[in-house]
């Protein structure tokens, strides 16, 4: 029996120093979070537009355009190399102007291929980058017209695209149906665009004095809300509480007041800003 | 007993099977009754589900994800095991049939008896598995029954046929001996092809949901079946773990005949033990050989797939975690040398070439080294910052695949090495033909590691996309090697007298925690590469086609990520020590006498 204890012993402890170097000998970063869709609405500023540009490129194609290894072509010159690229005999685009092949480049990858950078066997005649409106990119027409300006400003160059209202929302993208309208930025804003506080007290939004709120006070269910129900931490019981409020009902309230389809209405970066945002110390 | 056991829980995990897949056609069904004509029905085939979180059903206690994570890690653990083993299991039991050694065919017995045990629970973890897919995943569920329908049907009734071939070799083994034996062995390749099938077929669905095929962009169906199984992602994979799972088949038994070994008593039983851990540990090293290759195929494929996830999955936040791979491949290589090196103390004549081994354990480490120097570990601008620069102004050029490549084809050449002095050790060359043969041999390492180091190199001072065309020569020259010597080794051994006997028992026990070691790290490491396997689509059900929708759809820290693959392991070994306890209590034959002064070569 001892021999038993002594290779269990050993094993616990082997898995251990391996999870152990997982933890300490290697870096913890926390991965993006799973993007969003970008919104882009007519009455933004250049500046603003650029902006998003900037914080799509940082997601999406810096993977690729960092300058890293051999991954892709550094972009920072592409003010001056496009008049070369389409004058190459083997561009196979249509584009006239810097914006042109901008947009080129991102939605047909193919029709110019940077020498070198072809996928491996094709001779530099079809492009390794993913079509940037389709598949895991998904990228809807008003976050190319963003990137455009991003990548225009970028290159020290005129910017060229301005924002346009009420663009259609890219495919294989599910989050924003019309429906759901415009993604809250913050936790705050979130709130106030589901009327959360229409029922409830809430941390960080000004309360109305007056009638008694239809539910229950929510400035300090940080404290509580890990402990309500057995088996949830506190970011379970108020996702829960959320999204089907009428299966953890709150004692002195009554069921069926608040609303059942927030699962169909709220975008999940919304869900988790308002999850944080209540279960956070205030 | 234990066969009508196994029996109840194949038919309820059938029963779970079949009312996993009636859920598709009910969705299907749902949808036709709605009133639409047929031919607008199949127009208008949805493609996949977009799904919000209110499609994800929650359950109070269960994380979802975890939940459906540990089920499918443990039913690969116990899945790959028990397809692993029958594989040499025949090719031991085909040798002992061969060269009419009675020990060979007593050892493939005691191995399969092993898996027998682990077979229901592999049964048992899929229906879990499959339970717990459809009750927190209804949607992605539902969509990949709608597509793979026909090939769950096939693989239930494989399942089937699995269980069938299984029970028939294992409870046929002491009657079909003697002139009935050809018919054994036949049930058993019968056994392999079932099995290999049944892990293509489920192979597809992981190799579906990282790179598509058969649907659309907007997740269509075409309606071939067979496009959608073969996809491009479809053969690495199978050839990966097809390999991963002999060697992890070897791992385990190999922990078994460490733990019987250490428990015996009797020189006999622990003679035994010892030559069944020998053995063992042969198989994992030489199903781990081609490995890194087969890796090296899916990566490239991969790449060649969608070059975003290649990135994302070499250069971005998951390089990190083959930083953790290199470790425990490493500890790997280690182990099954280090046992090696111990088994030399089982040879008279060895003490000729003991001496080597500080120089191959001094090789190892360096490529060793090597191999677990990163180049790039930076996807971001964000992680850039992090981390605070992309290369390392020194090791940097260490991490380019030139250097990496060289690096475990020498370390792999070293481990084959280590097995060929131990197997020469017990030969003594009587003609000068034989030393000249060694020489050639000697010449062939220097030529050998000469070339690997040259075509890296080289690799620095060409483009990439040469670069890795280097690789394929450099594989050619490892592998060369191995077959040119195996070839020359049985030529010597079959011509010249043996040296000294073997003595199998006459082993420290700290080499049996090698095995142990090969058995946890082997686990482990599956566990990770799973995780890498599927994580890698990310916020994705289905790469570039299935969003997933659900509050769990991001990407856990590492940190995270590994607690979960360690509570893995734990679970599967505990659960695996259970079956070793159940096999145990079905009383083994000892060993006859006389094994501990025979002098085979295994
Ligand atoms: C998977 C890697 C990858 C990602 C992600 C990626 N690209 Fe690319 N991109 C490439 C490669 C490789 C090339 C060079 C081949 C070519 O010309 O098509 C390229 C070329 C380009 C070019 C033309 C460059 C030139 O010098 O002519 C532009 C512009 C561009 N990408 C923009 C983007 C933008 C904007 C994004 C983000 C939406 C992005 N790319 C995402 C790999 C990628
Ligand atoms: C129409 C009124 C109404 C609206 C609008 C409403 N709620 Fe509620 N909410 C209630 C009532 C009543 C309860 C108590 C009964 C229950 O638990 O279902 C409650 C309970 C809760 C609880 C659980 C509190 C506890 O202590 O158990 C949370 C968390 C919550 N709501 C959050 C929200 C959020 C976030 C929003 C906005 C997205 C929102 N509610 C919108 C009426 C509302
Ligand atoms: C000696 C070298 C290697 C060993 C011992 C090894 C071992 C393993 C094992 C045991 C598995 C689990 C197989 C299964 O689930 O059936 C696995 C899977 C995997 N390996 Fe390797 N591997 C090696 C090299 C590589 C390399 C070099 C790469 C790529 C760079 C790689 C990529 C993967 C991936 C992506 C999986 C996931 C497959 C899956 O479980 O679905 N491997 N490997």
């Amino acid at each position: 029996m001892t021999g038993f204890f002594r290779v269990a012993t050993y094993a616990v402890g082997l898995i251990g120093l391996f999870a152990a170097f997982s933890h300490y000998g290697i870096p913890q970063l926390v991965p993006e979070p799973p993007p969003v869709e970008e919104r882009v609405t007519g009455t933004m500023t250049t500046e603003e537009f650029v902006t998003v540009g900037a914080r799509i490129y940082a997601r999406v194609c810096v993977l690729c355009h960092s300058g890293l290894g051999d991954r892709a072509p550094k972009l920072d010159a592409i003010a001056m190399a496009w008049r070369e690229r389409i004058g190459d005999p083997r561009y196979r685009g249509k584009a006239k102007n810097l914006e042109e092949y901008l947009r080129e480049s991102m939605v047909e990858p193919s029709a110019y291929v940077v020498k070198g950078f072809g996928k491996p066997g094709t001779n530099d005649t079809e492009s390794p980058m993913p079509e940037a409106t389709k598949g895991a990119l998904a990228l809807n027409p008003g976050e190319i017209d963003a990137l455009i300006a991003y990548l225009q400003s970028a290159a020290g160059t005129q910017v060229t695209v301005a924002p346009r209202a009420g663009l259609a929302a890219g495919a294989g993208r599910p989050t924003a149906e019309p429906s759901i309208g415009e993604k809250a930025l913050d936790a705050v804003t979130a709130l106030q665009k589901f009327q959360c506080n229409t029922c409830h007290r809430l941390p960080g939004l000004a309360t109305e004095d007056g009638a008694q709120p239809l539910g229950p006070d929510l400035r300090e269910i940080w404290r509580t809300a890990a402990n309500r129900v057995a088996g949830m931490n506190a970011r379970d019981f108020l996702t829960e509480s959320i999204l089907f409020p009428n299966k953890v009902v709150a004692k002195d309230f009554e069921s069926g007041l608040m609303p059942e389809d927030y699962g169909d209405r709220m975008l999940v970066a919304e869900l988790l800003m308002i999850v944080d945002h209540l279960a956070r110390e205030h | 007993m234990r066969a009508l056991a196994s029996m109840l829980l194949f038919v309820l995990v059938l029963v779970a099977f079949e009312a996993a897949l009636s859920l598709a056609p009910w969705h299907e069904g749902a949808m036709a009754a709605a009133g639409a004509p047929a031919v607008e029905a199949t127009a208008a085939q949805p493609g996949a589900p977009k799904l919000t979180v209110a499609d994800y059903p929650r359950y109070r206690g269960f994380n979802s994800r975890l939940t459906v994570w540990i089920a499918a890690q443990l039913h690969l653990f116990f899945a790959a095991f028990v397809l692993g083993v029958p594989i040499f299991v025949l090719v031991i039991e085909f040798i002992g049939w061969r060269n009419g050694d009675p020990r060979y065919d007593r050892m493939a017995h005691e191995f399969i008896k092993i898996s027998m045990g682990a077979f229901s629970l592999t049964a048992t973890s899929g229906g879990i598995l499959v339970f717990a897919l459809a009750v927190f995943y209804p949607g992605l569920f539902a969509y990949l029954t709608r597509i793979f329908g026909p090939v769950m049907m096939l693989y239930a009734l494989l399942f089937l046929a699995e269980t069938a071939c299984l029970y028939a070799y294992y409870y046929g083994w002491d009657s079909m001996q003697g002139r009935r034996k050809p018919g054994h062995l036949l049930l058993g390749l019968a056994l392999n092809v079932v099995g290999t099938l049944l892990m293509g077929l489920s192979n597809s669905w992981a190799t579906f949901m990282m790179a598509p095929s058969g649907v659309d962009s907007q997740g269509v169906f075409a309606g071939n079946v067979w496009v959608a199984v073969a996809g491009p992602l479809w053969t690495p994979l199978n050839v990966h773990r097809f390999l991963a799972n002999i060697a992890y088949g070897g791992a385990i038994v190999g922990a078994y005949a460490a733990y019987k070994f250490i428990a015996a008593r009797a020189s006999e039983a622990k003679a035994h033990y010892d030559w069944m851990g020998h053995t063992a540990n042969g198989i994992a090293v030489v199903a781990m050989l081609p490995l890194p290759f087969a890796g090296y195929w899916m990566t490239k494929e991969i790449y060649a797939y969608s070059q975003q996830m290649g990135i994302t999955l070499m250069g971005g936040v998951f390089a990190w975690l083959f930083i953790i791979q290199a470790v425990l491949i490493g500890t790997i290589f280690l182990a099954a040398n280090f046992y090696l090196w111990c088994g030399m103390a089982r040879l008279d004549g060895a003490n000729r070439t003991a001496h080597l081994v500080k120089y191959i354990a001094g090789v190892l480490v360096i490529c060793f080294l090597v191999w677990f120097t990163p180049h790039t570990l930076v996807m971001t601008a964000r992680e850039l910052a992090t981390i605070g620069g992309a290369y390392h102004p020194v090791l940097g050029p260490l991490g380019v695949m030139s250097a990496k490549n060289t690096a475990v084809n020498i370390m792999i050449l070293a481990t084959f090495f280590t097995y060929q002095l131990f197997r020469r050790s017990m030969v003594h060359s009587t003609r000068p033909w034989m030393a000249r043969a060694s020489r050639f041999q000697v010449a062939l390492y220097v030529a050998a590691v000469a070339n690997i180091i040259w075509l890296g190199v080289y690799g620095y001072f060409v483009p990439a996309n040469i670069r890795i065309g280097l690789s394929v020569p450099q594989v050619m020259t490892t592998l060369l090697v191995i077959i040119v010597c195996i070839v020359v080794d049985e030529v010597i051994a079959s011509r010249s007298k043996r040296i000294g006997a073997v003595h199998w028992g006459r082993m420290p026990a700290r080499a049996q925690y090698a095995l142990f070691t090969l058995a946890v790290a082997f686990t482990w490491l599956m566990g990770l590469m799973g995780y890498i396997r599927s994580s890698i689509r990310q916020h994705w059900h289905v790469y570039t086609v299935m969003r997933d929708g659900s509050v769990d759809a991001f990407t856990p820290t590492i940190g995270h990520a590994t607690a979960i693959v360690s509570v893995c392991t734990l679970l599967f070994l505990a659960l695996i020590l259970f079956v070793f306890w159940l096999s145990g209590l079905s009383r083994a034959r000892e060993a006859p006498a006389g094994l501990a002064e025979a002098g085979a070569t295994p």
